[in-house]
C-alpha cells in the first residue's frame, strides 16, 4: 500500500513540473505585458508589482489594433464559412457510390502529404495572376477546404442511419435540403469540430500572409506581431501586451471548446 | 449559424464557460460605458505654491509623448483660484509643467491615461516654489 | 447504396467541385508548376527562361544549402524523438485514474493551440542572455556562471529553438498517444493482473506493441512538422546567427521572397517534397503501413 501512494507521489510530481514547464513562459509574459518587468530589471518577482494596463493602450494607439484584429476576424470567417460548405458536400458526395469514388478519396489522402510551405512559390505567384495579393479572399482561399474535416464529416455522415435519407427521399426533399436540414443538424459536433480546428489554424496562419500581403493596412495579427517586433525589439513592454492581445482569444476559445478541439485532432489525425 | 443557441449549449455544457462569458461581456460593457461617459477631452488640474496658496495667471504647459518624439506644447493659464482647464485634448501621454515669473521653473510630470480624450483632473496639484530673493 | 441516376451524378460532381477546385488551385498545379520553375531562371522581373538542371547544379555547391539540409535532419531526429518519448510517459500518467488529471490533460494540450509567432517571441525573450528567465533560474541555481546568449550562440541556438518547438507539440503528440491508449483493452491489463506482472511489465508487453501504430503515427506527423516549421525559427532567429538555425523552408523563403532566385527556390522546394516523401513512404513501409491509416477508408 505504502509503495502505491509512493508511485502516486512520483506521477504528481512529475505531472506538476511538466504543468509547471508549460505554465510559467505564459505566465510569465502576462506579468510583463501588466508591469514591464524583466525587461530591464533584476531579480525578476513572481508576483506583479504595481500592474497597470497602460502597456495594452499604447499598443491600441501606436498600431491600428483595431485594424488587424478586424482582419484577422474577418478571414477567419471566410475560413471556417467556406470549410462548412465545402467539405460538408465534398461528404456528402462521398456517400454515394459512384466510378472514380476511389479514386476522389485516394486524391483527398494524398493532399495531405503535400505540406502548404512546399507549394508557396507557385501558390504565390497563382494568387499574383488572379489579382488576389493584399485581399481578404487572397489569404482565405488556400484554407477553404482542408482535408481532416472532410473526413470528419464523412466519419459523422457515415454514422446517420440510412433509412433517415431514404424516407427524405421518398418524401420528395431535395438533395441540398436533405443535407442542409438533416445532416448538418444531426452532425452538430462534427461542425464544432470544423469550426474550431479551420479557426484556429486561420488565426494562427503567418507563412502565407507574410508572402502575400504587402499593405500595411491587410495585415492579419501574426503578421503585425512579427512587424511590431521588428520595431520595438524584444525590451518594450508593448511587444509582450500585444502578445497577449493576440493570444487570448486563442485561449478563450480553446478551453471553451477543449473536448471538441482534442477530438477533432484525434479523428483528424487517426483516421485520415 | 444560430450563435446564441450555441452560446446557450456552451453554457449548459460547462459551468466555468459561464463565469468567463459573464466577466468577459460585463468587463467589455463596463469599458464602454465608462469610456462614454468621460470622453469630453478635458484635462484639469491645479497650481498651488509650496504654501498651498493657488497660484494665478501661471502658464500650464502640455507636451504630448508618442512614439517617438515629444510634440510642441500646448499652452493654458491658470485663472484666479489658480484651475487651469484644457479643452478637446486628444492624446494618452503627456508631460505638464507649469511656469510663472517669480517662481522656479517646474518639473515636468508624466501622466498616461487609458484612452485618447478621457476626463481627467490632476490627482496631485502643481507646485510652484518662489524665487529666494537674498 | 443506390444506383447513380444522371441526376445525381450531377450533384456529386458539383458537390465535390469546390474542394477540388481549392485543393488542385493550391495542392496540385503549384506541385507540378514548381517542377517547370525548377528548370528556370526568373528573377520575377523578367521573362522565365529554360536553363536545364543548372539550377540543381548551382545548389549541390551552395553551402547554405547543404548547412540548411542538415539543419532540417538535425531538427528531425534531434526533436522528434525526444518530443515523442517524453509524451509517451506524460500519456502513460495522464491515462491513470489520478486526481486532477483533466487538469494536466489540459495544460499540457494548452500551448499547441498558441499562435507560433507569440510562441516564438516569448522564448526569444526567456532566451535572452541579459533578462531572460532561463539565464536567471539557471545562475540562481549555480549551474552556470555566465550567461549564455542562447539564441546568439553557434551551438545553442539550434538546441534552443527545437526545445521551444518540442514545447509546443508535446500537446499534440500526448493527444495522438492518448487516442491510442482508449483503443487497447482493459481485459489485457486484467489478465496481466492475475498473472501478477508488475506496472513497468505491463507497459513492455502490452501497452507499447500495442500502441505501435500510435506511435508511428506520431512520427510522420513529427517528419512533416519538422520539415515545414517555419514560423518559429522565422521569429526567432531567421536562420541566424550565422546559418546555425538555418532549415531547408525558411531558406526556401528567403531565396524566393528576399533574393527573388525564384527557379533556385523551386529547386529547393522539390527536393524538399521528394525527401519528405520518400521518409515517409520509408516510415510508413517500416511500421507496417500501420501508421498512414489510408486503408481505413476503403
Amino acid at each position: 500500500m505504502n509503495r502505491k501512494i509512493l508511485f502516486k507521489l512520483i506521477d504528481h510530481t512529475i505531472l506538476i513540473l511538466v504543468s509547471i514547464l508549460i505554465t510559467i513562459p505564459l505566465y510569465w509574459v502576462l506579468k510583463t505585458s501588466l508591469t514591464g518587468e524583466n525587461l530591464f530589471n533584476y531579480p525578476p518577482s513572481l508576483i506583479p508589482q504595481d500592474p497597470h494596463i497602460f502597456y495594452f493602450v499604447d499598443v491600441y494607439y501606436w498600431i491600428p489594433f483595431v485594424r488587424f484584429f478586424f482582419n484577422s476576424v474577418f478571414v477567419s470567417v471566410i475560413v471556417v464559412t467556406a470549410n462548412l460548405f465545402f467539405n460538408s458536400m465534398a461528404a456528402y458526395a462521398l456517400r454515394y457510390s459512384f466510378p472514380g469514388k476511389k479514386l476522389i478519396i485516394l486524391f483527398y489522402l494524398s493532399m495531405m502529404m503535400i505540406p502548404f510551405q512546399t507549394t508557396i512559390i507557385p501558390a504565390f505567384l497563382l494568387t499574383r495572376y488572379m489579382g488576389l495579393l493584399n485581399s481578404y479572399l487572397g489569404l482565405a482561399f488556400p484554407l477553404s477546404s482542408t482535408i481532416i474535416n472532410i473526413f470528419v464529416f464523412k466519419t459523422a455522415f457515415d454514422a446517420i442511419p440510412g433509412s433517415l435519407f431514404d424516407a427524405a427521399v421518398i418524401d420528395g426533399m431535395k438533395e441540398h435540403s436533405i443535407l442542409f436540414r438533416i445532416y448538418l443538424p444531426l452532425a452538430k459536433p462534427a461542425i464544432a469540430t470544423n469550426m474550431i480546428l479551420t479557426f484556429v489554424w486561420s488565426w494562427n496562419n503567418f507563412i502565407w500572409p507574410l508572402i502575400i500581403i504587402s499593405d500595411k493596412e491587410m495585415q492579419t495579427l501574426p503578421l503585425g506581431l512579427s512587424t511590431f517586433l521588428s520595431y520595438f525589439e524584444n525590451t518594450s513592454g508593448q511587444l509582450y501586451a500585444f502578445v497577449i492581445m493576440v493570444i487570448a482569444p486563442i485561449i478563450l476559445v480553446f478551453f471553451m471548446n477543449q473536448r471538441r478541439f482534442i477530438s477533432g485532432i484525434v479523428s483528424g489525425a487517426v483516421k485520415g | 449559424m444560430k450563435p446564441f443557441r450555441y452560446i446557450w449549449d456552451l453554457i449548459r455544457s460547462n459551468p466555468a464557460n459561464s463565469i468567463v462569458l459573464l466577466l468577459l461581456i460585463t468587463s467589455l460593457t463596463g469599458w464602454i460605458v465608462y469610456v462614454e461617459l468621460n470622453t469630453d477631452g478635458i484635462i484639469t488640474g491645479k497650481v498651488v505654491d509650496e504654501t498651498g496658496k493657488p497660484v494665478p495667471e501661471a502658464r500650464v504647459l502640455v507636451r504630448e509623448k508618442t512614439l517617438n518624439l515629444i510634440k510642441p506644447p500646448i499652452v493654458t493659464e491658470t485663472n484666479q483660484d489658480g484651475v487651469f482647464v484644457f479643452k478637446d485634448m486628444r492624446i494618452i501621454e503627456f508631460l505638464i509643467n507649469a511656469q510663472k515669473e517669480g517662481y522656479e521653473a517646474g518639473e515636468d510630470i508624466r501622466y498616461h491615461l487609458y484612452f485618447k480624450g478621457q476626463h481627467f483632473s490632476l490627482p496631485k496639484p502643481l507646485v510652484l516654489k518662489k524665487v529666494r530673493t537674498p | 447504396m443506390s444506383k447513380v441516376s444522371r441526376g445525381r451524378g450531377l450533384l456529386i460532381a458539383l458537390f465535390l467541385t469546390p474542394s477540388l477546385l481549392v485543393f488542385t488551385i493550391y495542392r496540385i498545379i503549384p506541385i507540378l508548376w514548381n517542377f517547370i520553375l525548377s528548370f528556370q531562371r526568373w528573377k520575377l522581373i523578367d521573362t522565365p527562361r529554360f536553363i536545364g538542371f543548372s539550377n540543381y547544379l548551382t545548389l549541390l555547391e551552395d553551402p547554405v544549402f547543404w548547412v540548411s539540409f542538415k539543419n532540417t535532419l538535425v531538427y528531425f531526429f534531434g526533436g522528434t524523438p525526444l518530443a515523442i518519448g517524453a509524451a509517451l510517459v506524460l500519456s502513460l500518467l495522464v491515462n491513470k485514474p489520478l486526481s486532477g488529471r483533466n487538469v494536466y490533460r489540459a495544460l499540457i494540450f494548452l500551448p499547441y493551440p498558441i499562435t507560433p509567432v507569440a510562441i516564438a517571441i516569448i522564448w526569444r525573450w526567456l532566451y535572452d542572455e541579459k533578462v531572460g528567465l532561463i539565464n536567471f533560474v539557471l545562475r540562481s541555481l549555480g549551474i552556470v556562471q555566465e550567461s549564455i546568449g542562447f539564441l546568439s550562440s553557434l551551438t545553442w541556438a539550434l538546441p534552443s529553438v527545437i526545445f521551444t518547438t518540442i514545447w509546443q507539440s508535446l500537446g499534440y503528440y500526448v493527444i495522438l498517444l492518448l487516442a491510442g491508449l482508449q483503443t487497447i483493452p482493459n481485459e489485457l491489463y486484467e489478465a496481466a493482473d492475475i498473472d501478477g506482472a508488475s506496472g513497468l511489465r505491463k507497459v513492455q508487453w502490452i501497452t507499447l506493441p500495442l500502441l505501435k501504430p500510435s506511435i508511428f503515427l506520431c512520427f510522420i506527423v513529427g517528419i512533416i512538422n519538422s520539415f515545414t516549421t517555419f514560423d518559429v525559427i522565422y521569429v526567432m532567429t531567421n536562420g541566424g546567427p550565422g546559418n546555425a538555425t538555418e532549415i531547408l523552408v525558411t531558406y526556401i523563403y528567403k531565396k524566393a521572397f528576399t533574393f527573388n532566385e525564384i527557379g533556385a527556390a523551386s529547386a529547393m522546394t522539390l527536393i524538399l517534397f521528394t525527401f519528405l516523401l520518400l521518409i515517409t513512404m520509408v516510415s510508413n513501409k517500416l511500421s507496417g503501413g500501420e501508421a498512414g491509416g489510408v486503408h481505413y477508408y476503403e
